[in-house]
């Protein structure tokens, strides 16, 4: 699967830096479904990150599931900055990448998550071999599954 | 639809919230505070199948 980079508003200082009216973005459309693979979300965009070691997801999602935030593994969230960690709860559930690929993954929720999704290293990375590809316009995602981490 | 023109879209949409775009995302067609609320919105245009977005207090460079 070969997908284009998508644009996103660039503010101010990015046009003035970087020259670019748009920050790329590599994100895949996805969507989750339940444990027992009964109820799936709607389809969203989802940020492939290599720098995040988790998968992350809004926790607005869980409520489509019926199911509590809280009843996850507690955890905490750090990032680049000084600050303090969000609390984030890993739950388990499947990702389903396009319509024929599923991967079961351990996730974070967190209602601090500022984007939809992040698929991270666990649980995604070590599903598809990914190549980020930025010598063209707009920057192109390659993504291969590998066969011993997806589930159909 | 352009990739700038996809950007424009979604700069023009309500921040720090969530933005159900048309299944083909060439339109906004409905946003909340939370996604069900955003969902709801796009049912009410006819909208059964959105395409969510998650947008953030401001647009520009994240380190996420």
């Amino acid at each position: 699967m070969r997908l284009n980079y998508r644009a996103y508003p660039a503010d101010e200082a990015s046009k003035t830096a970087f020259h670019e009216d748009v920050v790329w973005w590599p994100v895949v459309p996805v969507r989750l479904v339940d444990q027992r693979v009964q109820v799936k979300t709607k389809s969203f965009h989802a940020i492939v990150d290599s720098g995040s070691s988790v998968c992350l997801f809004h926790a607005d999602f869980l409520k489509i599931f019926n199911m509590k935030l809280t009843d996850g593994i507690k955890g905490s969230l750090g990032g680049i900055g000084k600050a303090m960690g969000i609390p984030v709860y890993y739950h388990d559930i499947h990702i389903l990448v396009g319509v024929d690929w599923k991967i079961g993954v351990r996730a974070g929720f967190s209602e601090d998550l500022s984007v939809a999704g992040i698929l991270g290293r666990t649980g995604f990375f070590d599903a598809f071999h990914l190549t980020f590809d930025h010598s063209g316009h707009p920057p192109v995602l390659e993504m291969k599954r590998t066969e011993h981490k997806v589930v159909h | 639809m352009k990739p700038e023109e996809y950007a424009s879209m979604l700069a023009k949409a309500p921040r720090d919230g969530w933005v159900a775009l048309s299944e083909d995302e060439s339109r906004v067609v409905g946003s909340g505070a939370t996604m069900e609320e955003a969902v709801c919105a796009a049912s009410k245009q006819g909208e059964q199948e959105p395409v969510l977005v998650k947008t953030p207090k401001e647009w520009g460079q994240h380190v996420l």
